[in-house]
C-alpha cells in the first residue's frame, strides 16, 4: 500500500473516509464529472474507470457499519489508534477522533470531495496535477490499463487549490 | 458536530507540526507547498491563541475565509512555480482548517 492516499467525501449528509490507490483520485475526479450529489452516486460514476474501488469503499462501510453502533465507536477509535494511518479502514466521520483522522494526510497526500459544495479540495496532493478536463485510464483492479476515458467537469465544480 | 477551542488549537498545533516535518523531509515544489500551509497553519494557530480566542467559530471561519480569498489570489495571480506551490499549500492550509471549523457549530463546545 505505498502508493496510496486518504480521500474523504462529503455529500451534506454524511462524511466518508478512505484510503486508496492514488490514482483512483483520476476516477473520482472523472466521475465528479457526472454531477453527483450523493458518496454513493459518486461511487456508482467511478465504476466506468475503476472496476473495484466502489465495492471496495462499499466493502469497508458496510464492515464500519457492523462493528460501530451509534454512542459506541470504540472499535474504528481503537484501529485509528492502533493501525498505521495507510492501513486503516474506511469509516464514516463521527466524532472528534474520525474527523482529525479524515482530514489527515496519508502517503501521497488527502484530497476531499465536497458534492454538495461541488469542490474538490488539494489539501495534499503529491500524486499528480488535477485537471478540469482530461484523460482517465481504466483501472482494471490490478493495474491501470490502456484503456484510456475522457472527461470534463461542469463550470459549477472548483478545484482549489 | 461540536468543537471546543482546545481541540480547535490542538489540532491546529498537530497539523502544524505535521507540515513543518514534511517541509524539512521533502525538496522542490512539495516542500514550497507544505511550507506554505505550515506558515497558514502557524498563524491560524497563534491567531486562536490569542485574539481569535474571544470569537466564535463563526467569527474566526469568516476572517479566514477572507484572508484565503487573498491568498487564492495571490496563487491564481503567481507564475512562478516555486512561489506558486507555496501559495497553493495556503490556500490548502485555509481549506484545511475552514473545514474543519465548517461544522464546528455557533459557539466552541464546552464554552
Amino acid at each position: 500500500m505505498a502508493d496510496v492516499m486518504r480521500f474523504t467525501v462529503v455529500d451534506g449528509r454524511e462524511t466518508v473516509s478512505f484510503i486508496a490507490r492514488s490514482s483512483a483520485l483520476t476516477a473520482l475526479v472523472a466521475a465528479c464529472a457526472e454531477d453527483p450529489e450523493s458518496l454513493r452516486a459518486l461511487l456508482d460514476a467511478t465504476k466506468r474507470y475503476d472496476r473495484t474501488l466502489r465495492d471496495e469503499v462499499l466493502n469497508g462501510l458496510a464492515v464500519f457499519d457492523e462493528h460501530n453502533v451509534p454512542d459506541n465507536y470504540e472499535a474504528i477509535q481503537e484501529q485509528l489508534r492502533t493501525l498505521p494511518a495507510q492501513e486503516t479502514p474506511v469509516f464514516r466521520v463521527v466524532d472528534e477522533q474520525t474527523r482529525d483522522a479524515s482530514l489527515e494526510s496519508v502517503k501521497a497526500g488527502v484530497v476531499l470531495f465536497n458534492l454538495s459544495q461541488k469542490r474538490i479540495v488539494q489539501i495534499q496532493n503529491m500524486y499528480e496535477a488535477i485537471e478540469r478536463a482530461g484523460t482517465v485510464n481504466y483501472h482494471n483492479g490490478r493495474f491501470l490499463s490502456r484503456r484510456e476515458f475522457t472527461y470534463e467537469l461542469p463550470a459549477t465544480w472548483s478545484i482549489v487549490p | 458536530m461540536a468543537l471546543s477551542l482546545e481541540q480547535f488549537q490542538e489540532r491546529l498545533r498537530v497539523w502544524s507540526a505535521r507540515a513543518a516535518h514534511e517541509v524539512e523531509n521533502s525538496s522542490g515544489e512539495i516542500a514550497s507547498s507544505w511550507k506554505g500551509q505550515y506558515r497558514v497553519l502557524g498563524n491560524v494557530l497563534r491567531y486562536a491563541q490569542g485574539q481569535g480566542a474571544q470569537y466564535s467559530p463563526g467569527q474566526v471561519r469568516q476572517t479566514l475565509i477572507e484572508d484565503s480569498g487573498r491568498a487564492r489570489l495571490r496563487w491564481e495571480a503567481s507564475r512562478d512555480r516555486q512561489e506558486v506551490a507555496e501559495l497553493a499549500g495556503e490556500v490548502a492550509g485555509y481549506e484545511l482548517v475552514l473545514t474543519l471549523l465548517g461544522d464546528a457549530g455557533p459557539t466552541w463546545n464546552g464554552a
